[in-house]
């Protein structure tokens, strides 16, 4: 398989630049992602990596192979798209042996490529159904067995599971992971949805406007994010962010919400500013019946395993999560406080996360 | 607001097909009953069967106890909001909200219509939006005020149909809750269908859970998600999914006669203590925890560990099971713990 290096990549359409001084190295057999919303440039990011639009300027490189201009038929690379392309007429084996048919494979050799992708998806029973009777998810498992086929050495997905419904969707998630580790694939994977990059990826690069904000393993990006974009971006529910109107110093480890003191960890480097954010994510606050931040239940969501209260107070909304076990009334009054040190200071200036013991 | 009631009620296209099987349902004046079922369970024929859009083949709809069985839609007076925002593209969202109060039927004077439509849109936050054309609106504020349309009314139900489905997931977070405090606030009756078991545990006072067109069961959230009547609604309710293996696997001594299979929720495998043994085949990082899977006896088994997991991939680990919470289950499928 293959290592996917890009290099100051940038990609304009007339006056609009939807991809920004790129750089990214994927490793080979990693699980790729990247991740942000509609128009943040992950799209084409992804497809000037599978050549089918050209960098402005930059450098694509597949393993030692420089491939910027290379065409995409040119590059050794599979594309599954979000919405499956396949020939409706044609029954599964034939969809599956398209691709190899196309550049003139041998019959055995065909056959030989088409039972096993469809073994490895379990569709070798329906290999003779037409595609119009199969079910979302079983033509899904085709468009991805008509890039198998070709044994190429990357694949590119774009959003491949957007159209199936959430139930589907989790077991989708499991299976292409599990696909990727059998065939020690190298996968770049383009979504908006958090949960599915947290689930599948070895990394996840977010995006936004045109840039790459933060590349890291799923717990980095969820724990440690490097900016206030990033932290709302991933998790869910989203991290809540208490503003306060305080210049933070080095060497601060408190600071002030509504009168009342919160532990923060160890800053090392000044705010630019006067007014910043405390974030915190609702599985590290907790309730307590007094010394907390005050506010009134407006919401209890009831999970299962889990409960999420969304507490009213004077600077907006925070989630708390608590055990599904805890019972509270609508409008009582409630107090919270941070239930360890897991808190990230981010810059009201600049957006980004000020390092300290906890983030360095 | 109403109670509404369905008796017997079965719907069957082309002679053989039954979308809506014997179903019987009470829906209490201000609840919020949320329907759950996969695509086909017959959610969205149950709805229209309310507001009098499909004909029924057989059994009576009733509402505050009166037989609406035959009246026509227009004197139902039900609030239908659907999955694709329908909005009038050139009015503005005033007029989109004050649309259904114009109709003569209702003879509303024009004071009366802007003071209803102001509170719809300030609890909907779209009131700083009155004056903009729907399609200067983002696709959150065009629901917003596609479900704003229903509620400037006050009809004897809201019928839902999946409207949450079309936005991000984010919106659908925060659309959610509020809903519900919404819903809370007007008393409001609302029969809502989807297909999202987080909507359905969040949001609702009682879930029915649809198999088939058959109503399985019936109960709030908590009831059905710790105590459900089959493997069938085991499954429904649960993220990561429950885990329902043969009993034998576990053989455990105190278990009721008959049992064959067992139902143990991910959150009662803890992990890193205990007698079992397995090997770590998957995990999956999902923010405050992560979900393991671990093969034990050729079988899966997924357990949900708090926190990021620091483990490999083919180590072995040991777990331990929380045998009070276990699920037990006949050859029928059907709870008998």
């Amino acid at each position: 398989m293959a290592t996917i290096k890009i290099e100051n990549l940038q990609k304009s359409f007339a006056d609009f630049t939807a991809v920004k001084n790129s750089n990214l190295t994927i490793h080979n057999k990693e699980f790729f992602v990247l991740l942000g919303p509609s128009g943040c440039g992950k799209t084409t990011t992804l497809r000037m990596i599978a050549g089918l639009e050209l960098p402005t300027s930059g450098k694509i490189y597949l393993d030692q192979d420089e491939v910027s201009l290379l065409r995409a038929s040119e590059r050794d690379i599979a594309f599954v798209f979000q919405l499956f392309a396949l020939y409706p007429h044609m029954n599964v084996k034939n969809n599956l042996a398209f691709p190899l048919k196309m550049q003139k494979y041998s019959r055995t050799e065909i056959k030989e490529r088409v039972m096993e992708a469809a073994k490895l998806l379990r569709i070798d029973n329906i290999l003779d159904a037409k595609i119009s009777s199969l079910a979302g998810g079983d033509r899904q498992r085709v468009a991805l067995g008509r890039a198998l086929v070709r044994r190429p050495k990357a694949f590119l997905m774009d959003e491949p599971l957007g159209t199936l419904d959430s139930e589907f969707r989790e077991l989708m998630c499991l299976e292409l992971r599990k696909l990727h580790d059998d065939i020690d694939a190298t996968t770049v994977y383009v979504t908006h949805d958090q949960q599915e990059a947290m689930s599948m990826a070895d990394r996840i690069a977010v995006m936004n406007e045109g840039e790459i904000l933060q590349a890291d393993a799923p717990s980095v990006i969820y724990n440690k994010p490097k900016s206030k974009f990033v932290a709302s971006f991933i998790g869910s529910p989203a991290m809540n962010f208490i503003p306060f109107n305080q210049a933070v110093q080095k060497n601060q480890t408190e600071i002030n919400i509504e009168g009342v003191k919160i532990k923060i960890p160890n800053q090392h480097e000044n705010s630019a500013g006067q007014e910043n954010f405390l974030g915190i994510r609702p599985e590290n606050l907790k309730l307590v019946s007094n010394g907390g931040i005050s506010g009134k239940v407006f919401g209890i969501e009831y999970l299962g395993s889990r409960k999420i209260v969304t507490i009213d107070t004077s600077f907006g909304k925070i989630k708390v999560r608590i055990d599904s076990n805890v019972n509270l009334d609508i409008e009582e009054n409630v107090q919270f406080t941070p239930s360890n040190n897991n808190q990230i200071i981010f810059d009201g200036k600049t957006d980004k996360s000020l390092i300290s013991d906890f983030l360095s | 607001m109403s109670k509404i009631e369905l008796k017997n009620v079965t719907k069957v296209y082309d002679k053989t097909n039954k979308a809506i099987d014997d179903l019987s349902l009470i829906i209490n004046d201000g609840e919020f009953f949320i329907l759950l079922g996969p695509t086909g369970a017959g959610k969205t024929t149950t709805l229209r069967s309310i507001a009098g859009l499909e004909k029924i083949n057989s059994g009576k709809i009733l509402f505050d106890d009166e037989d609406y069985t035959s009246v026509q839609p227009a004197f139902r007076d039900t609030a239908f909001v659907f999955q694709q925002f329908s909005l009038y593209p050139h009015y503005k969202v005033f007029d989109n909200l004050a649309f259904p109060l114009k109709s003569r039927l209702r003879n509303l004077s024009k004071d009366e219509i802007k003071e209803k439509v102001e509170k719809i849109a300030k609890m909907l936050k779209i009131e700083s939006k009155l004056n903009n054309k729907a399609t200067e609106l983002s696709g959150g504020e065009m629901q917003r005020v596609a479900i704003g349309r229903a509620l400037v009314r006050d009809p004897n139900i809201y019928l839902m149909d999946e409207p949450l489905s079309s936005l991000d997931a984010k919106l659908r977070e925060t659309l959610r809750v509020e809903l519900k405090n919404i819903q809370r606030n007007l008393g409001a009756t609302i029969l809502y269908v989807t297909h999202d078991q987080a909507e359905a545990t969040t949001m609702a006072d009682r879930i029915g859970v649809l198999e088939e067109g058959k109503l399985v069961q019936v109960g709030t959230p908590e009831e059905i998600y710790n105590n459900p009547k089959s493997t069938y609604v085991a499954h429904r309710l649960g993220s990561p999914r429950i885990n329902i293996i043969d009993e034998e696997i576990l053989s455990l001594k105190d278990k009721p006669n008959n049992t064959k299979q067992l139902g143990i929720r991910p959150e009662n495998i803890k992990i890193n203590t205990g007698t079992y043994e397995g090997k770590i085949r998957t995990t999956e990082a999902l923010g405050a925890e992560t979900v393991i899977g671990i093969e034990y006896k050729q079988i899966e088994l997924l357990a949900l560990f708090q926190g990021s997991f620091k483990g490999i991939k083919g180590d072995n680990i040991k777990f331990d099971i929380d045998t009070k919470n276990i699920l037990y289950f006949n050859d029928r499928n059907e709870n008998i713990s």
